[in-house]
């Protein structure tokens, strides 16, 4: 009996503990930093250049502030110009039903060593699923899109 | 300067109340070492191509050096160019610009193995004998085109003193002493030295001083020993040298012309050489025992400006440091009069420690580096570049170099009358490990994001190791009757690879480049040839088959023949290639195949008393058989670097005149080499072109005054080509010259 009583105590603590967390943080879809490989898409006086295989990865605040930067790998938005690795900071996030919405506005992004004014960051909107991500945003005057698969970590 | 002078005038003012001694038995036939007889004799002594030259035809023709037989032996080129260090011998259509060369060198019967350290005043020099053709399987590395066997004065061959001071155009003073005495009859002594300095032949026209000034000097200790069957010595040779060069002169792409020498940054060449070698030899009943152990130190520092223009692009210092120990054993077997052996074993270590660091400058921190990584940018943002902080800043370059390597080789010879078939294998080994450790540091920016500069490292460090395991045979057949001497050989020539530390500079310079857009988070499309690989430091060794047939022909002791003619097969060539764009460094790169064949033939003719006349003349047709680079395919081209002809004549007449001038020596002499083409795909050549070099000598009892000229029609001609940074340097050969030299044996 006395067992049975420690057994239901403990069983309604982690009850509390689970209903509090569920009230209060919703298990985000992502574990930390976390990898996609995709195809971006961008419009250039008027025609979309895909750019398949490449990185992205996003990187969450662990300071409980529902930022994360956004880091996308080798991008190219003219096929003439070097791939640039770009640094979009400070994206705000909610999370519903299991999946991370993404949303930011006039944000100077990280590029070649600083800030890159040419390419802020407009109108920023996006998903994160616990296997997908998608983007949807304009660099500077480069309207562009970005859809990841989540990359398996062997 | 002074000091040098009293000190001949002192020295020569002695020869008044000299000894009389018989100065005839300087020029007698020498006596040849117990080393070479043993090393030489059967397979290599009648069965070789050779050039061989005694002290008396030594002096007169003017050979101290390698350098002064080029021409002089068919098909044998040593350019004048750059400096001391760099010593670049062709013969028969092979040779290395760079690294080391496929003519090996002996002096004393040990062995020279840095060329850097080929290049010196022979003091007293007794035979020099070239052989022609592939040596390795009785010299080993590095003789696959040929060997040149240097023997110096014994104080068992002479006893006395020799004084010589000369003074020639630019200032230019050679002097030398030497002393030989035997302590008993079983002790030789000998010491000497000598002393350069010039002024120089050419000017840099940037700040008007000569470029090829020089002072230097040497010496060398012999102490030898003979008792019954045994015989020891030591030789302990040293030579200093401080010297300018590097007369480059930049051709002007547009119209072809040849610019004066003009460039801002300082160049310069010291070297410190010390070289012991111990002999030893027993001789059996039937057989002779040798061995040679040698030491030798070098220690030698370039300093150049390596762009050879007056801007302030980059200069490279180069400084080495060299231990080697070698140790050679042969025992030569005699048991019958129809059958000789020899046996031996040779080992040798060396330890190589180089720091080569390569200065940036501003306007090759400019183009080199900065031109290249905003080329792509600045398509981008043309508003914007990267920024390095550093005027000037160094890439640094450490080595470690210790090589080692030992061989086994016998030979066999059958005597059938007036035939002899000889036979003979050496089985080579070699390991090679080169350490690096390159490094360079700077502050970048890129001035549309970063206000303020960045610090940027970047290193190139790790180790490399190459061994080479190589069976090198020779077979030959040799008919020798009194006047008339023919032979055939077969044989297989081998020069080591090795790795190429020129290029480390162009490995860092991209590594940099990768490092700094890497920071950025910039990817540029890879364009060019790209170095930054530990492969690229290494290069394979190089092989040739080499089939040859020669004779020789003497009807009367007033007339004697030679020709030969060859045909070499050689695989892996090494050929020094500038790497595409504008790179700074060099590289050694394996050629493919190519083919080499050619004659050689020397005649020397005593028409009537006291007049002498000698012809030598060499054709070498060596082209590639397969060589693409991966940009051109130059099958079919000549090799470059390489002479297609040589030709040598030259004669003498003396006058025997009374007891007081003993002599008079009129010499003549007219030395072309050509065509020589500088580049691989062919377009670039200097046409053959002649030297003609005259002498007149006035000998008395003990002394002798002699005048003489170089290059007596001021034949204008080229040595050396190159390219750096883009631009292509051409270096021309030295104008007329004159001078005066006195000399006293007592």
């Amino acid at each position: 009996m006395k067992i049975f009583k420690i057994f239901a105590l403990a069983a309604m603590m982690f009850g509390m503990v689970a209903c509090d967390n569920g009230e209060e943080t919703p298990e985000p879809p992502f574990k930390g930093n976390t990898g996609y490989m995709g195809t971006v898409s961008v419009v250039v006086d008027g025609a979309t250049v895909d750019t398949p295989d490449t990185a992205v990865g996003i990187e969450p605040r662990n300071d409980g502030s529902m930022l994360m930067d956004i880091k996308f790998g080798a991008v190219k938005f003219v096929p003439a110009m070097p791939a640039l690795d770009i640094t979009v900071p400070n994206v705000s996030y909610t999370i519903e039903d299991g999946v991370a919405k993404l949303s930011g506005s006039n944000i100077i992004p990280l590029c070649m060593g600083g800030e890159f004014p040419m390419y802020t960051v407009t109108t920023l909107t996006g998903t994160v699923d616990p296997s997908t991500i998608k983007l949807d945003l304009n660099f500077g005057q480069y309207p562009t899109k970005y859809i990841g698969n989540k990359l398996k970590v062997e | 300067m002074r000091i040098v002078l009293t000190t001949i005038l002192i020295l020569l003012s002695t020869v008044v109340s000299a000894q009389s001694v018989d100065t005839t038995a300087l020029y007698a036939v020498p006596e040849v070492s117990i080393t070479s007889q043993v090393k030489q004799a059967g397979l290599v002594e009648h069965s070789v191509a050779k050039t061989e030259v005694f002290m008396y035809e030594a002096e007169r023709e003017e050979i101290d050096d390698m350098r002064s037989m080029s021409a002089y032996a068919p098909n044998f080129y040593v350019p004048d160019y750059g400096s001391r260090m760099t010593s670049s011998i062709y013969m028969r259509g092979m040779g290395a610009r760079i690294d080391q060369p496929a003519v090996g060198l002996y002096v004393d019967d040990a062995p020279v193995l840095n060329k850097n350290a080929f290049d010196f005043d022979v003091l007293d020099l007794r035979s020099v004998k070239l052989l022609r053709g592939p040596q390795s399987t009785l010299y080993g590395r590095n003789t696959m085109a040929g060997v040149m066997d240097v023997h110096t004065l014994s104080p068992f061959s002479y006893s006395g003193t020799r004084l010589a001071a000369e003074y020639g155009t630019a200032n230019t003073v050679k002097v030398r002493a030497s002393h030989y005495a035997l302590v008993g009859e079983e002790v030789g002594v000998s010491v000497g030295g000598y002393f350069r300095h010039t002024d120089g032949l050419f000017t840099n026209e940037y700040d008007g001083e000569r470029l090829d000034w020089e002072h230097g000097g040497g010496g060398r200790a012999k102490v030898e020993w003979r008792r019954g069957a045994i015989s020891l010595s030591n030789t302990l040779s040293v030579d200093a040298t401080n010297q300018g060069g590097w007369p480059y002169r930049l051709i002007d792409t547009a119209s072809g012309e040849k610019l004066q020498t003009n460039y801002n940054d300082p160049s310069n060449y010291t070297r410190l050489s010390l070289n012991d070698a111990l002999r030893f030899a027993y001789k059996g009943d039937n057989y002779t025992l040798t061995s040679v152990t040698s030491w030798s130190y070098l220690d030698d520092c370039m300093t150049l400006d390596q762009d050879f223009t007056p801007r302030s692009m980059f200069t490279l210092q180069q400084a080495q440091r060299e231990h080697t120990l070698t140790e050679e054993v042969i025992v030569k077997y005699d048991p019958t009069k129809r059958y000789s052996a020899r046996f031996g074993a040779f080992a040798f270590y060396k330890h190589l420690n180089m720091a080569a660091p390569v200065r940036f400058k501003r306007d090759g921190i400019d183009e080199l580096i900065l031109a290249n990584a905003n080329k792509g940018i600045q398509m981008m943002f043309p508003d914007h570049a990267i920024e390095i902080e550093e005027r000037e800043f160094d890439i640094t370059s450490d080595f470690r170099n210790p090589t080692w390597g030992a061989a086994l080789f016998h030979t066999s010879e059958v005597k059938l009358g007036r035939w002899s078939l000889g036979a003979g294998v050496r089985f080579d080994y070699e390991q090679t490990t080169l350490r690096y450790d390159s490094r360079a540091t700077i502050h970048y920016r890129f001035t549309m994001t970063m206000p303020r500069f960045k610090q940027l490292d970047s290193k190139f460090v790790g180790s490399n190791r190459k061994s080479f395991f190589e069976v090198l045979p020779r077979v030959a057949v040799n008919y020798n009757a009194p006047k008339f001497n023919a032979y055939a050989t077969v044989s297989k020539g081998y020069k080591a690879g090795g790795f190429n530390t020129q290029i480390f500079s162009d490995i860092l310079q991209n590594r940099m480049m990768t490092d700094m857009m890497e920071d950025l988070g910039v990817y540029l499309d890879q364009t060019g040839p790209s170095y930054d690989t530990a492969e690229a430091t290494g290069y394979k060794p190089e092989h040739s088959w080499n089939y040859e047939l020669g004779a020789s022909y003497t009807p009367t002791p007033k007339f004697s023949t030679d020709v030969s003619l060859f045909y070499i097969d050689c695989r892996d060539q090494q050929l020094t290639v500038f790497p595409a764009g504008k790179s700074t460094g060099r590289m050694m790169t394996n050629a493919g195949r190519t083919h080499s064949y050619g004659v050689e033939a020397t005649v020397d003719w005593w028409p009537v008393k006291n007049l002498d006349l000698r012809a030598a003349y060499g054709y070498t047709n060596a082209r590639f058989l397969k060589y693409n680079d991966g940009n051109n395919d130059y099958r079919g081209r000549f090799v470059p670097y390489a002479p297609q002809h040589t030709l040598s004549l030259s004669g003498d007449y003396t006058w025997h005149v009374n007891r007081t001038l003993s002599r008079i020596r009129l010499h003549t002499d007219w030395r072309g080499v050509g065509r020589i083409y500088w580049n691989e795909a062919n377009t670039l050549s200097q046409p053959f072109y002649g030297l003609l070099g005259a002498s007149v000598a006035f000998d008395f009892a003990r002394w002798t005054i002699e005048a003489w000229g170089r290059n007596l029609t001021g034949e204008e001609y080229d040595t050396f080509y190159f390219v750096s940074v883009g631009n292509a340097f051409m270096q021309s050969g030295r104008p007329r010259q004159f001078g005066v030299k006195l000399s006293f044996d007592f």
